[in-house]
C-alpha cells in the first residue's frame, strides 16, 4: 500500500461506489479519501473543517474531482487548489460525465493535470483508472 | 590723264578694245560710286505673241536665279494694262508693274507701263511718259536694252521674244558689244518671228534656243562668275590690275600670239581687263571654267579664234553719239575749219576705227549741214578706217536698221537716208564722200594733211604704251592748227606741247602750230611668218592649211628651175627671200632699212618692176621684159625681167621675180640699129661734131630707149585702167540689171502693201470690234470688281478643279485667304472657318447642279451659313462653284433670343402654376417687406383675402398678426446676411387658428429686389412626429424585454442541454455500469436467458447515452459560432481514418484520400462533418469483401465539389428525400447501428458553411456524397 492517498471528489453516491469498485477491481495500489463536495474536499486538504487538525503538508497523491457537485462545484475547487502555494503541486484529475469542449478548456485553463470521463461502459472505465494507476506508479 | 572711274552702280566699261574703236560715253555719266552690289538684269523685250511667249517663259524659269527680269512689252498706250497681274500667276516669282525710281530686285519681275518709255539709270528703272514725239516709231525695248547694256555691261542679258518688226535688235547689238549676253526665241517657235529674226541678223545674239532653254540658260548663266561677278572699274590708265597666276599671263601670251599669227593685230597693248573680260565672256557662252581649256580650244577650232577676234573688236557706235559733241562740231569746229581753208582742195577728214561707219557718216552730215546752211562751196573727203574688215563691210554698204530712228531725227532721215524696207540707207551723195579702208592704227603710217581727225572712245581701249604713241602720230598727220577730237574720258596726256585745248568738255584739240615734230617711229612690223613654234606658225583665218613655209618651199624650187637671180615678193611688194646675186638689179636704200623691192630697185628698173607685177597680178600669169635698161653704179645694163605669179588660194599674192642679164654683145636690140642706120644715111657734118653727135646720139638713144620703156609702163597702166574700166562697166550693168530686178521687186512689194493695207483694215474694224469688247468686258469687270469689294459676304470662287479663281476683299480677313493664294487648291488652304466635309460638298455640287447649305460655326464661335453654288457659264455649263459665308450670328442670336423668351414665357408659366398650386403658402415681399402677391394656399390658410393682403406691411397683416418677434429677426436680422433661410422654425399664437408651429422658408432675390417667403404649418406634423416617437420607445421597450427572454430561455436551453449532458448521463452510467458488475458477479450462475435480458438493458443504456450525445452535438454544431479558417480536409481525413482502422482493425478497407485538399472553414464543425461522411462510408462497406472508399474534389458548376464515395451497400434513390432529415433511417438497425443524426448533423454544418449537400447512389454500388462550402 502506497503511502500517499488519492482524494476523490465526488457527490453521487452510486459514482463513488462504481469507482470505489473499479479501484479495487485495478487493484489501486493507494488509499482512496472520498470527500462528498468541493468544501469537504478543501477541508480536507487544507485540515480544515471536520479534518481540522490534518497535516495540510501530507499531501494526497491525486485529486479525482468531479465537477458538478453541490455546495462548490469543482472548478473553484480546483481554482484554490492551484491557487494554494501548498497545494498547487497535487495532480489533479478532472473525472466528471460532462463532454462538453468548454468544460475541457475551462478545466484545462484553470490548471487541471488530466481531464477524464467517465465512460458509460464498466470496462472502458477500468481501463481509465489503470491508465491512472500507471500515471501515478514511478517506474 | 586723270583717271576716270567708271561707276560700279552699273557703268560698265567692257573694255573691249580694239582698234576699232568706238565711242562710249558712260564714263562720264556714272563717276559717283555705289557700293551695292549689282543684280544682273535681264531685259525681255516681246511685241505680238509675246504673252504667250512670257509665260512659257517665266513657267520654266526656276524662281532664284538672282536675276532682276523687266519685261518690255509693246502696250497699247491708251489702256492700262493687265499683264502684271496676269504674269503673276504663272509661278512664284513676284511680278509688279515697274514705277519711277524702282531698283531692281533679284528674282523679281518688272513690266513697263503702258505708253512710257523705261531706262535703267544708276541701277534705278526710270520712267517716261512716252510723247508723241518725233521719233518716226517707237522703239521701246532698244531704248530699254541700250541702257541695260550701258550700265550693267557684261550684267546685262537681252532677251528677244516674238514680235514683228525689228525692235530690239539695235539693243541686243549694244549688249553683246558691251560684254552682256543676247538671247532670241528660235524663230520657228515664235508666233511672229520678225523681231528674233532681226536680232539674229545683228549677228550679235549669242544664243538662239527655244524657250524652255532660254529659261534653262538663263538659270545656269546666272550662277557663272562672269555675270555674277560685278563689272570692274574700268581707267583710262594705269588701271589696278588684279594680280593673274603666272599660269593664267602665260595663257593670255598664247592667245595673244595666236591671234597675232593668225590675223595680224596684236591685242598686246590693249586693257587687259577688257581682253579678260572679253575672254571670259567666250568661255561662258562655251560653258568652260578654266583658261588652259580655252586655249586647247582655241588650238583645235580657228573659228574660235575668229569669234575671238570679233569680240575683241568693240563695235560700240551710233549715229551722233554725244549729240552736243556734233553740235559743238557744227558750231565751233567746222567754221574755223572752213575759215582756215583757202585752197580748193578738198578738206582731208580722218575717222580711225570707223567700225560700222556711223560715226564717219555723222560727221559727213554735219559738214554736209553746215555747208549747205552757209551755202559754201566747199568739198570734203572723210577717210574712215578700221582694221576689221568685217565692220567696215557693213559701213561700206551703207544700211542700217530702222531703230536708228532713235538717234537720228527725222528731217535728217528723210534727208540723208532712203528707207528700204526695214532698213535706212544712207544716200549715195554722202556715201561717196567716204572712203572705207583697213587700216591699223597701232601699226600702220596715217594718212596726212588732215583738217580733223575724230578719234573717240579709241584710246581707251588702249593701254598707255600704245595710247601714248599714237598721240603724235595725229599730231604728225594734222596740218597746222587742224582738230582732233577725243571721246569724253580720253584726253591727250602729257602731250600738251603738241595740241592745245580748244573745248575741255568735247575734248576737242588743235595742233600746236611750229613745234617740232618729234620722228615718227612706225613700229616696225613684227615678222610673223619667221616664227617656229607651233602655235603661231601662221594660221591664216579660213585657211587652216596653208603654210607659208610651205610658199617657201615652193618658191626654192621654182628659183632652182630658173636658176638666175631673183627675189620672192608679197603684194606689198615687200621682199621675203633673195635668190641667187641680185647686186645688179637690188640695192639697199639709204635711209631706213627697207625691203620694198621697189625702194631696192636700181635705177630703170622700178617702173619695170611695178608694171610687171601689175600686169601679173591682173593676168595671173607670167610676165615678161626685155631689154629693160638698168644703172648699175652709173655702168648700163641690159635685163630681162621674168614675173611669176605664185599660184596659192592665199590671200595675199607672192611673186618671184627674176632678173636675167642680157649679154653686151652686137645682138643689140632691132630698134637701135635701125635707128642707127638712119643717122648713117644722113650728110656728115663735122668730125667734131660728129663725135659729139656721136655722144649726145648715144645718150640720145639711151634717153629714147628710157622714154619707150617709160610709154610702155604707162600704156600698160592705161590697159591696166581699161581693164579695170570694162570691168567697172560689167559691174555697172549687172548693178542696173539688178536695179531692174529690184524695180519688179519693188512693184510686188507695191502690190503686197496694198493688200496688207487693206488686210490691215479689215484689222481695224476687227480691232474695233474689239475694242469695244473689251470695253464691255472692261466695264463688266469694272462692275464685278465693284460687286466683289463691296460685298460684305465673303465669297470664294472656285474652278472646276477646285482651286481658288477669285474672292470678296472681305474673305480676305474673315477667312484668312490671301491674294497669293488664288491658283492654289482650296484643300490647301487653312480657313478660318472650317467646313467639314467641304471637297465633297464641292464636288457634288459641281456634279449635281446642286445648291448645298451647311451652318458652321468658326473658330471664335460665330455661326455661318455656308452656301454653295455652282458657277454657270453663259452656256450653262458647270466650271466651278461658288461658296457664300453668311454671318448668322444675328440670326441665330434672334432665334435664342426668342427661344430663351419662350422658355422664360414657360418657365413663368410653370412657376406661376406651382406657386398656385403649392399647398404651402408663399408670400412675395419687396425689400421693404411689403407683400406683392400671396398664393391661394396662403389667403385659405390665414383666412385673409386678396385685397387685405397685397400691398400691405407683412407685420401688418390681419391685424398684426404676423408681428412676431421671431420673423422681425428672421427678415431684418439673418435674411440681410444669408440670401436664403431653412427651416425656420417659429411658434405662435395666431388669434384665429390658435398656436401654430410654423416653419419659414426665405430666398432673397437680390437682382430683382425680392424675397420669397414659404410659410409651412407643421403643428400636425409635429404632433404626429411626437406620437411616433412614443411608439417607437413602447416598440424598443418591448423587444428589449423580449431580447431579455429569449436570452434567458436560450440560457435555460443551455442550461438544460449541460443538465441533460450530465444529469442524464450519470444515471445510465450507473444503470450499464452496474449492470455489468452484476454480469461480471454472476458470471456462469447466469441462466442464457436472464443474461439476455441485462445484454439488452446495458445496450439499451448504452444506445441511450449515444444519443444523447448525438443530440448534444447536433445542438452545439447549430449553435456554434463559425470561425472560418484555412483547414486541410485530406490530413483531417487521414487522422479519422487512423481512428477507424484502429477501431476495427480486422477490416480490410482501401482508403484513396486525394492529397491537398484545402478549403476555408470551421475546422471543428468540418471535422464533425467529415467523421460522420466517412463513418458511414466505413460502417456501409462492412459487408463488402473488398471495400473501397474515396474522397476527392471534382469541379462542379464553378464551384469546388467533396466527395466521399464508398463501393458498400447503397441505397434506392427514391429515398434519397428523406436522407438527411432528423432519425431517418435507411437500414434496419440490426444491419447497420446508427442514431439517424448522422447526415442531418453534416447538412447542418454545411449549411451554416453556405455550402450544399447531396447522394449519388444505387442499391448494391455505394454512394457518393457531394458537399461544397461556400467560400469567405
Amino acid at each position: 500500500m502506497n503511502e500517499k492517498s488519492v482524494l476523490l471528489v465526488e457527490d453521487n453516491e452510486a459514482d463513488v461506489n462504481l469507482t470505489l469498485i473499479a479501484f479495487e477491481q485495478v487493484n489501486f495500489s493507494h488509499e482512496v479519501v472520498v470527500a462528498r463536495d468541493g468544501l469537504e474536499a478543501l477541508d480536507y486538504l487544507m485540515g480544515t473543517g471536520k479534518y481540522l487538525g490534518r497535516d495540510k503538508n501530507d499531501t494526497p497523491a491525486l485529486v479525482l474531482l468531479d465537477l458538478k457537485m453541490p455546495r462548490m462545484d469543482g472548478f473553484e475547487v480546483l481554482k484554490r487548489i492551484k491557487e494554494d502555494p501548498v497545494l498547487a503541486n497535487i495532480l489533479v484529475a478532472v473525472l466528471t460525465s460532462s463532454s462538453e469542449a468548454k468544460d475541457r478548456t475551462n478545466a484545462m485553463k484553470l490548471g487541471a493535470d488530466l481531464y477524464l470521463q467517465k465512460a458509460v461502459d464498466f470496462h472502458e472505465f477500468l481501463n481509465t483508472l489503470r491508465y491512472v494507476e500507471t500515471l501515478l506508479c514511478p517506474v | 590723264m586723270s583717271t576716270k572711274i567708271l561707276g560700279a552702280d552699273g557703268a560698265k566699261e567692257t573694255a573691249d578694245a580694239s582698234a576699232v574703236g568706238k565711242r562710249d560715253d558712260s564714263a562720264s555719266e556714272s563717276s559717283h560710286l555705289t557700293c551695292k552690289t549689282i543684280v544682273p538684269v535681264v531685259g525681255i523685250g516681246s511685241s505680238a505673241g509675246g504673252l504667250e511667249a512670257l509665260t512659257k517663259l517665266l513657267q520654266n524659269l526656276a524662281p532664284d536665279t538672282g536675276l532682276a527680269f523687266v519685261i518690255i512689252q509693246h502696250l497699247d498706250p491708251t489702256h492700262e494694262s493687265l499683264l502684271a497681274d496676269l504674269l503673276a500667276r504663272i509661278n512664284k516669282l513676284p511680278v509688279q508693274q515697274a514705277t519711277d525710281g524702282v531698283r531692281p530686285e533679284p528674282n523679281h519681275v518688272y513690266v513697263v507701263p503702258p505708253n512710257s518709255c523705261m531706262t535703267l539709270e544708276g541701277g534705278l528703272l526710270r520712267i517716261e511718259t512716252r510723247q508723241e514725239n518725233s521719233r518716226i516709231s517707237h522703239m521701246p525695248i532698244d531704248h530699254f536694252l541700250r541702257s541695260l547694256a550701258h550700265h550693267h555691261g557684261n550684267q546685262a542679258v537681252g532677251i528677244i521674244l516674238s514680235g514683228t518688226g525689228t525692235d530690239g535688235s539695235l539693243g541686243i547689238k549694244e549688249i553683246k558689244e558691251k560684254g552682256g549676253i543676247a538671247f532670241a526665241q528660235e524663230p520657228t517657235t515664235a508666233k511672229f518671228s520678225g523681231m528674233p529674226q532681226s536680232a539674229i541678223s545683228t549677228g550679235s545674239v549669242d544664243f538662239v534656243l527655244t524657250l524652255p532653254a532660254i529659261a534653262q540658260e538663263l538659270t545656269r548663266i546666272a550662277r557663272h562668275p562672269y555675270v555674277v561677278s560685278p563689272p570692274s572699274i574700268v581707267s583710262m590708265e594705269d588701271e589696278p590690275q588684279p594680280p593673274h597666276p603666272q599660269t593664267d599671263e602665260t595663257y593670255y601670251t598664247q592667245i595673244f600670239k595666236m591671234l597675232r599669227a593668225a590675223v595680224d593685230t596684236d591685242f598686246t597693248h590693249y586693257k587687259h581687263s577688257t581682253i579678260r573680260r572679253r575672254i571670259t565672256r567666250r568661255m561662258t557662252l562655251l560653258k568652260m571654267d578654266h583658261l588652259g581649256e580655252y586655249v586647247s580650244y582655241l588650238k583645235e577650232n580657228p573659228n574660235e579664234l575668229k569669234a575671238l577676234y570679233h569680240d575683241l573688236l568693240i563695235k560700240v557706235t551710233s549715229f551722233f553719239r554725244d549729240p552736243e559733241t556734233f553740235e559743238e562740231l557744227k558750231s565751233t569746229v567746222i567754221p574755223r575749219i572752213l575759215e582756215n581753208h583757202t585752197s580748193e582742195k578738198p578738206l582731208r577728214i580722218w575717222v580711225p576705227a570707223c567700225a560700222t561707219g556711223e560715226e564717219s557718216y555723222s560727221v559727213a552730215i554735219c559738214f554736209l549741214e553746215y555747208l549747205k546752211e552757209t551755202k559754201s562751196a566747199a568739198t570734203f573727203h572723210i577717210f574712215a578706217t578700221d582694221v576689221d574688215e568685217v565692220t567696215l563691210q557693213q559701213a561700206r554698204t551703207g544700211h542700217y536698221l530702222e531703230n536708228i530712228a532713235l538717234d537720228v531725227s527725222p528731217e535728217r532721215l528723210a534727208r540723208f537716208f532712203t528707207r528700204v524696207d526695214h532698213q535706212y540707207r544712207i544716200n549715195k551723195s554722202i556715201r561717196g564722200m567716204c572712203t572705207f579702208a583697213k587700216h591699223n592704227l597701232a601699226k600702220d603710217p596715217p594718212f596726212s594733211n588732215l583738217d580733223l581727225i575724230s578719234c573717240r572712245n579709241v584710246l581707251i581701249y588702249f593701254d598707255p604704251v600704245l595710247q601714248k604713241r599714237i598721240i603724235p602720230i595725229f599730231h604728225y598727220a594734222l596740218k597746222p592748227s587742224a582738230f582732233l577730237t577725243l571721246g569724253p574720258s580720253e584726253t591727250i596726256g602729257s602731250f600738251s606741247n603738241l595740241f592745245a585745248l580748244v573745248d575741255k568738255k568735247h575734248k576737242i584739240y588743235s595742233k600746236k602750230p611750229g613745234v617740232a615734230q618729234p620722228p615718227v617711229d612706225f613700229i616696225p612690223r613684227e615678222p610673223k611668218t619667221i616664227e617656229t613654234n607651233g602655235l603661231s606658225s601662221g594660221i591664216l583665218l579660213g585657211q587652216p592649211d596653208w603654210k607659208e613655209a610651205d610658199v617657201h618651199k615652193k618658191a626654192a624650187s621654182v628659183l632652182l628651175k630658173f636658176a638666175p637671180a631673183g627675189v620672192l615678193i608679197n603684194e606689198q611688194m615687200e621682199i621675203l627671200q633673195f635668190h641667187g646675186d641680185t647686186s645688179h638689179y637690188l640695192i639697199p636704200a639709204p635711209g631706213k632699212a627697207s625691203h620694198n623691192v621697189l625702194k631696192m630697185a636700181r635705177p630703170g628698173l622700178l617702173g619695170e618692176i611695178k608694171a610687171a607685177v601689175a600686169q601679173a597680178t591682173l593676168l595671173k600669169a607670167q610676165v615678161h621684159r626685155e631689154n629693160v635698161h638698168v644703172r648699175c653704179d652709173g655702168k648700163p645694163l641690159r635685163v630681162n625681167l621674168k614675173v611669176v605669179p605664185i599660184e596659192y588660194s592665199c590671200p595675199n599674192h607672192h611673186f618671184i621675180i627674176l632678173f636675167e642679164e642680157v649679154p653686151t654683145a652686137p645682138s643689140s636690140p632691132f630698134r637701135l640699129f635701125s635707128f642707127l642706120g638712119k643717122l648713117a644715111g644722113l650728110p656728115r657734118l663735122k668730125s667734131q661734131m660728129a663725135t659729139e653727135n656721136e655722144k649726145l646720139k648715144a645718150e640720145i638713144k639711151e634717153l629714147r630707149q628710157e622714154l619707150d620703156a617709160t610709154k610702155e609702163y604707162l600704156q600698160s597702166i592705161i590697159e591696166n585702167q581699161d581693164a579695170t574700166n570694162e570691168e567697172l562697166k560689167s559691174v555697172n550693168e549687172e548693178i542696173l540689171s539688178s536695179n531692174e530686178e529690184l524695180q519688179s521687186t519693188n512693184e510686188e512689194l507695191e502690190t503686197a502693201k496694198e493688200e496688207l493695207q487693206s488686210t490691215n483694215e479689215e484689222l481695224s474694224t476687227v480691232n474695233e470690234e474689239v475694242q469695244n469688247r473689251n470695253l464691255e468686258l472692261s466695264q463688266l469687270n469694272n462692275d464685278l470688281n465693284n460687286l466683289f469689294r463691296s460685298a460684305t459676304i465673303p465669297i470664294i470662287m472656285l474652278g472646276s478643279d477646285l482651286r481658288v479663281r477669285r474672292f470678296t476683299p472681305i474673305a480676305q480677313q474673315v477667312l484668312n485667304i490671301l491674294p497669293t493664294d488664288i491658283g492654289l487648291p482650296l484643300e490647301h488652304l487653312r480657313l478660318h472657318i472650317p467646313v467639314p466635309d467641304l471637297q465633297p460638298l464641292l464636288l457634288s455640287c459641281i456634279e449635281n447642279d446642286s445648291f448645298e447649305e451647311r451652318e458652321v460655326q468658326d473658330l471664335k464661335g460665330h455661326w455661318y451659313s455656308i452656301h454653295i453654288r455652282p458657277y454657270k457659264t453663259d452656256e450653262h455649263k458647270i466650271e466651278g462653284a461658288l461658296i457664300f459665308f453668311i454671318n448668322i450670328d444675328s440670326i441665330k442670336g434672334v432665334e435664342k433670343l426668342t427661344r430663351t423668351l419662350e422658355e422664360l414665357k414657360q418657365a413663368r408659366t410653370y412657376n406661376e402654376w406651382v406657386v398656385e398650386t403649392l399647398r404651402e403658402p408663399l408670400l412675395i415681399l419687396d425689400t421693404k417687406l411689403h407683400v406683392i402677391s400671396a398664393n391661394p394656399a396662403f389667403y385659405e390658410k390665414f383666412h385673409v383675402s386678396r385685397d387685405a393682403t397685397e400691398h400691405q406691411a407683412v407685420y401688418n397683416l390681419g391685424n398684426g398678426q404676423w408681428n412676431i418677434p421671431e420673423l422681425h429677426r428672421l427678415l431684418e436680422e439673418l435674411l440681410p446676411k444669408n440670401k436664403e433661410i431653412h427651416n425656420f422654425e417659429v411658434d405662435h399664437h395666431f388669434p384665429v387658428l390658435g398656436r401654430r408651429s410654423m416653419l419659414l422658408n426665405a430666398r432673397r432675390l437680390d437682382h430683382q429686389n425680392l424675397i420669397f417667403l414659404a410659410i409651412e404649418d407643421i403643428t400636425e406634423r409635429k404632433a404626429a412626429e411626437q406620437q411616433i416617437l412614443h411608439f417607437n420607445s413602447e416598440l424598443e421597450e418591448k423587444v428589449a424585454r423580449r431580447t431579455q427572454e429569449l436570452t434567458v430561455s436560450n440560457q435555460e436551453l443551455e442550461t438544460f442541454c449541460y443538465s441533460v449532458a450530465h444529469d442524464l448521463r450519470t444515471p445510465l452510467r450507473s444503470i450499464v455500469s452496474f449492470s455489468q458488475l452484476l454480469e461480471m458477479s454472476l458470471n456462469d450462475g447466469l441462466a442464457p436467458e436472464p443474461r439476455s435480458y441485462l445484454q439488452h438493458s446495458i445496450t439499451s443504456a448504452k444506445q441511450m447515452t449515444k444519443l444523447i450525445d448525438h443530440l448534444l452535438e447536433l445542438s452545439r454544431v447549430t449553435r456554434k459560432e463559425i470561425r472560418r479558417e484555412k483547414v486541410d480536409l485530406s490530413s483531417t481525413a487521414e487522422s479519422l481514418v487512423t481512428v477507424f482502422r484502429h477501431s476495427q482493425p480486422d477490416r480490410q478497407v482501401d482508403f484513396r484520400i486525394a492529397p491537398g485538399l484545402t478549403t476555408e472553414g470551421d475546422g471543428e464543425l468540418l471535422r464533425i462533418a467529415l467523421h460522420n461522411l466517412l463513418e458511414n462510408a466505413w460502417k456501409f462497406t462492412s459487408k463488402v469483401s473488398k471495400a473501397t472508399i474515396d474522397f476527392g474534389r471534382v469541379r462542379r458548376e464553378g464551384n469546388d465539389a467533396f466527395f466521399v464515395r464508398d463501393n458498400g451497400v447503397g441505397f434506392n434513390m427514391a429515398h434519397a428525400g428523406k436522407l438527411f432529415g432528423l432519425f431517418q433511417r435507411l437500414h434496419e438497425e440490426k444491419e447497420f447501428a446508427g442514431s439517424g443524426m448522422g447526415l442531418a448533423t453534416v447538412q447542418r454544418i454545411i449549411q451554416r458553411h453556405g455550402g450544399q449537400i447531396w447522394v449519388d447512389a444505387e442499391v448494391g454500388h455505394g454512394a457518393t456524397f457531394y458537399f461544397t462550402l461556400k467560400k469567405d
